[in-house]
């Protein structure tokens, strides 16, 4: 607390870059995967680049006010924001209030705009329990510590249950679990959310046939390739059609209304297919390299003193951001079970556009100030905080 | 202490969590590489698939033309209007706008494109005008499109030679039967890349291949002729109410068929609506016993072998031959002592069967064989049959009284054709043949059909001195209701009774004659028989007055100079003598060079004629049976040369038209047929290179010979 300079000094310059990189190419290829079905739907091909361009000046404004706010003097308003973001969860179920689309209600209608919940109820999350496993760490030595984050987790995979929202359900555990794990638990004690976990995941799966078709699908796409497996294998098609050079900028062809949501969780096919492997697995290693920068940043912090609370923000925020970005790849590659998760940064979608910046405007304030050497694991080079 | 541990602990985790982040992105990586990589060429394949949308082109159906160009068989397009209901957002306007264009009620139209079908027809059939207007309202999810029907401009013209095509035109008869596979050409293939709603994506469409248009058919049938033997066998065949007839012109000397029809006929464009009995040609699937004009082998033979000569005498029984077996030879008069011509020329069966007993059975088999009977002749016309001739150690006692007058043989008329065709060709048989080349849709000939000889028959003295003794039966004989004035004609009149229910009919008869014309110099060798005429019979009188009107009238139109006119010469006269080609298009000099028997090709680049290997008005050797060779050189002629005074063109042929015109250069087009009736520009007009002609033609009604012999003299 209180690193007097902490304001003047910049943020990591290697995550910034790497943000603006994968920004810009998540607009170029939403207008490329999209202007054809905007000009389809709504007569005007820069309708989705359009509102994308407003949500990432929006969100990097957003990002610049995270930035340089005080992250110790917020932590008061850890608990009090986990239960508005489950307050607003609640309210985005109500009928009437939510608006549906695609049969899942999960949005918040704003004039024009619209706004998931979910989306801030994952930072509230991260930002309650860094909050929270920082000042009860010692009581996680005893399994009835886990309780409350094992109840808080419960109610969070009700609430998105109810709006049909899986990936975001698994998301929110992985996150969970992981922070769990930093913060210290015993290894035996993952048994216990495992526990839980599993037969939860079995309820959901079972309790709506459509996730039941969708984890079959994976598994062979090509036993019914008009339905359950359509989407997987259009992605498939796209991937596998680009090749390693790939058939050129716009020149996709599985955007013509073959695959599904091209610009929002299916735009990692059309970049696969347009760049080729030589783009989609540069795009992929520039996404990993800003996760092990995200984790350096939490490193950095966890070896000082009273860095704790930064120190699993940053990995929560980071993990949130990764978790996302692998299961995105997994899923559009045929590796997971389709789920609604959009590629951070890169799809189209206000409120992840958004609060993944915000998110990033998180690490960006913990990486304020660390003088780390160009090292990605946690390990080598111990960074020193602006001090010294 | 624990805090240093802790953050360590932090520490050591992170990196785990970063170890495991490593893998994961590994994997997704090693999945692109074998997505990419491995399996690039599987997936660009089911890409390939669901974007390209391949569709068949379909070829144009090869044209069947006459020897001079004119169509026989076209193809005419018709145009459909088809939707793709499920593409349509608007149904109620796009009915609406639809029926407006196609006139068709709303509600049809609605119920047509309703649903969400991906294909249904909206209108088919329907006139061009119509489809044009529905392609320029330019609506989402309907299109226009155009099919090809076959069309024979002249209905019942030459309906057995030409047959005709199915709805999916397949050749089902004739020679588009024949010569499907060449009419057919090859249907070539679209790829469309197309969205995943079905709608064709605007980039450039893929094609893969070009539909490659079937061989346009060049016939040796002479629309003209052709014409004229359709008309005059119908006449005969109302008049005399027969139960069948056909007719047959053939070039002897090549053995191309210029005309052949039959009776009934009917109409190709609505070949279903006609019984399936009259689509037979009889002219090659019919078989029967000739008769009489069947005498011809066995004095053939008889001459050829020295076994008898014109002037020997034969005793012919008063009309009633006892054989040995028993059998009575019978004549339809009563003849006494007749010589070999008259026999022949009277049609005495009893002199025949004397006459073919001093030839015997071996040479009469022989001579049998060397006309190509019981083989088919290898006509280019589907499902020829072969008739029947009896190996020689199958004849009976009886065969020998029986055979040389025609009976116990049978026969097709193609064959006895080119049998009397050989005679006229100084004995050598030629195969018949229907088609002279094929020809691609650029004018390239691919295929051309020479004249092709089977084999001679006899000497060509024989032959002399049989046309003579043919002669004789339209001077003296059986025939001289078929003689014309200026031009000999050479024949032999045939009256078979029919075999019917397992004995000769007293009442059926099928009267016949065959011959060729001019005598001296044979142009056209003609087949006429009607089956079962009613009251007059005797071949003489009945097929006899066809084959004089059809002699006649193709004479004069081919204008072959009669017996007391000069022979034709230079300025396009006659077949020749070398026609100028100067100033001529391809196409017009393609078909110059085949009235004037000369085989052309084509030097350089141009599209007119500028110079030519053989000088104009040069000689032709007239008995040469092969074509004589020649280049015409192409070029652009130079602009303001060729100027000149037009003639007056009226009256002359098209071949003597394009001749006179030839120097002054200009664009001939011929509308109709036969010789000019009017001109433009009129006679005397000066006119320059490049200034289109128009020449409306007119079959002339037949004159008499020397009438037409003197247009031309």
């Amino acid at each position: 607390m209180g690193f007097k300079n902490k304001e003047q000094a910049s943020p990591d310059f290697l995550m910034f870059l790497l943000t603006l990189i994968l920004v810009t190419v998540g607009l170029i290829m939403i207008y490329s995967a999209s202007a054809i079905l905007a000009h389809d739907r709504y007569g005007s091909s820069y309708y989705f680049f359009g509102r994308q361009l407003l949500w990432v000046l929006a969100g990097s404004a957003a990002m610049w006010v995270v930035s340089r706010a005080d992250l110790e003097s917020l932590r008061a308003l850890a608990i009090p924001g986990l239960f508005m973001a489950l307050f607003l969860m609640a309210l985005v179920c109500v009928p009437g209030i939510g608006k549906t689309v695609g049969g899942a209600q999960r949005w918040f209608r704003l004039g024009p705009f619209s706004f998931q919940p979910s989306e801030v109820l994952k930072i509230a999350l991260v930002f309650y329990l860094a909050d929270s496993l920082e000042r009860r760490r010692q009581t996680l030595s005893n399994l009835s510590g886990l309780f409350p984050y094992l109840v808080i987790l419960g109610i969070c995979m009700l609430l998105l249950e109810k709006q049909h929202d899986f990936g975001t359900a698994v998301l929110l555990a992985l996150v969970t679990i992981l922070l769990l794990f930093l913060a210290g638990i015993q290894w035996a004690f993952f048994l216990i959310p495992l526990s839980i976990l599993v037969p939860v995941f079995i309820f959901l799966v079972e309790s709506a046939s459509y996730r039941m078709k969708r984890i079959t699908a994976f598994l062979n796409p090509w036993e019914d390739p008009q339905g359950a497996g359509f989407q997987l294998i259009q992605s498939l098609i796209a991937v596998g059609n680009g090749g390693p050079l790939g058939v050129g900028l716009s020149n996709s062809s599985q955007k013509l209304f073959y695959l599904p949501a091209p610009h929002t969780d299916f735009i990692f096919a059309i970049i696969a297919e347009e760049l080729g492997l030589w783009g989609a697995g540069t795009l992929v290693f520039l996404f990993a390299i800003f996760i092990l920068r995200g984790f350096k940043v939490a490193a950095v912090w966890g070896q000082r003193e009273g860095g704790m609370f930064l120190s699993l923000l940053a990995a929560g925020v980071t993990g949130m951001i990764g978790f996302q970005t692998l299961i995105n790849l997994g899923v559009v590659t045929g590796i997971l079970p389709t789920k609604g998760i959009p590629l951070p940064l890169i799809s189209y979608g206000g409120s992840s556009m958004v609060f993944t910046l915000v998110s990033i405007g998180i690490l960006f304030n913990i990486s304020r100030g660390i003088k780390m050497p160009l090292s990605l694991t946690a390990g080598d080079g111990y960074g020193a905080l602006g001090a010294s | 202490m624990s805090g240093l541990r802790h953050y360590n602990q932090i520490q050591r985790r992170i990196l785990l969590l970063q170890g495991a982040l490593m893998a994961s992105v590994l994997c997704v990586e090693g999945r692109l590489v074998y997505l990419q990589v491995f399996k690039h060429v599987e997936f660009r394949q089911l890409a390939y698939h669901q974007q390209y949308t391949p569709k068949e082109t379909s070829p144009s159906r090869g044209v069947i033309e006459d020897r001079s160009g004119a169509l026989l068989a076209m193809n005419i397009g018709l145009f459909n209007v088809c939707a793709h209901p499920n593409q349509i957002t608007d149904k109620a306007s796009t009915a609406e706008a639809l029926s407006r264009a196609l006139g068709t009620p709303y509600d049809e139209v609605l119920s047509r494109i309703s649903g969400d079908k991906p294909f249904a027809w909206v209108a088919r059939q329907v006139p061009y005008e119509r489809s044009r207007a529905v392609e320029s309202l330019k609506l989402q999810g309907v299109e226009a499109s155009r099919e090809q029907r076959r069309f024979y401009p002249d209905h019942e013209m030459a309906a057995h030679v030409l047959g005709f095509a199915g709805i999916d035109d397949q050749g089902l008869d004739g020679l588009e039967r024949e010569y499907n596979n060449s009419l057919t050409g090859k249907s070539g293939l679209v790829l469309t890349e197309r969205d995943a709603r079905g709608r064709v994506v605007l980039s450039d469409n893929e094609t893969k291949m070009a539909a490659v248009d079937g061989l346009n058919v060049v016939t040796t049938l002479d629309k003209t002729i052709q014409h004229i033997a359709q008309v005059e066998l119908e006449k005969a065949y109302q008049k005399y109410r027969c139960k069948a007839a056909s007719i047959a012109v053939m070039d002897p000397r090549t053995g191309e068929i210029l005309a052949l029809a039959n009776c009934p006929n009917f109409d190709p464009n609505h070949f279903n609506e006609a019984p399936g009995e009259y689509w037979k040609d009889r002219m090659v699937n019919d078989e029967f016993e000739p008769g009489s004009t069947f005498k011809l082998v066995a004095a053939v033979g008889a001459l050829e072998e020295g076994a008898v000569n014109e002037d020997d005498r034969f005793f012919c029984e008063n009309g009633a031959y006892h054989t040995d077996y028993g059998r009575v030879v019978t004549d339809h008069e009563k003849y006494g002592w007749l010589t070999f011509r008259e026999i022949f020329g009277y049609s005495s069966n009893i002199g025949m069967v004397k006459v073919a007993a001093k030839l015997g059975e071996k040479n009469l088999y022989r001579y049998c064989q060397r006309f190509g009977f019981g083989v088919t002749t290898g006509v280019d016309l589907p499902g020829e049959v072969s008739g029947i001739l009896r190996p020689l150690d199958k004849w009976s006692g009886l065969s020998m009284t029986t055979i040389p007058y025609g009976y116990e043989v049978s026969t097709t008329p193609i064959q006895m054709l080119a049998a009397y065709a050989a005679i006229a060709n100084g004995g050598v048989l030629m195969r018949p043949h229907v088609v002279k080349e094929l020809v691609d849709s650029n004018g390239k000939v691919v295929r051309e059909f020479e004249p092709q000889k089977i084999r001679r028959v006899c000497s060509p003295k024989t032959a002399k001195r049989i046309t003579e003794m043919m002669k004789w039966v339209v001077e003296k004989g059986t025939g001289t209701a078929v003689a014309l004035p200026s031009y000999d004609i050479a024949g032999k009149t045939g009256t078979a009774y029919k075999f019917m229910n397992g004995r000769y009919s007293k009442y059926d008869y099928v009267s016949s004659f065959i011959g060729f014309v001019p005598a001296e110099n044979p142009q056209f060798a003609i087949y006429v028989s009607l089956d079962d005429p009613r009251g007059l019979y005797w071949g003489g009188y009945t097929a006899g007055p066809v084959f004089k009107e059809v002699a006649k009238r193709a004479l004069v139109y081919d204008l072959v100079p009669g017996k007391d006119q000069a022979p034709a010469v230079a300025q396009g006269g006659g077949r020749h003598s070398v026609p100028s080609f100067k100033g001529l298009t391809r196409e017009q000099s393609r078909w110059l060079a085949q009235e004037s028997g000369l085989r052309i090709k084509f030097n350089g680049p141009g599209d007119r004629v500028v110079d030519q290997s053989l000088p104009a008005g040069g000689k032709l050797a007239p008995e040469n049976n092969k074509p004589i060779k020649m280049v015409l050189t192409l070029g652009t002629p130079a602009a303001s040369l060729a100027q000149g005074v037009m003639p007056d063109l009226r009256g002359k042929t098209k071949r003597q038209a394009l001749a006179l015109l030839a120097p002054l250069g200009v664009r001939v087009n011929f509308k109709g047929e036969g010789v000019v009736r009017s001109q433009f520009p009129p006679a005397g007009r000066t006119v320059r290179d490049g200034v289109p002609c128009d020449l409306s033609c007119e079959v002339p009604v037949a004159k008499t010979a020397s009438g037409g012999g003197e247009g031309h003299s």
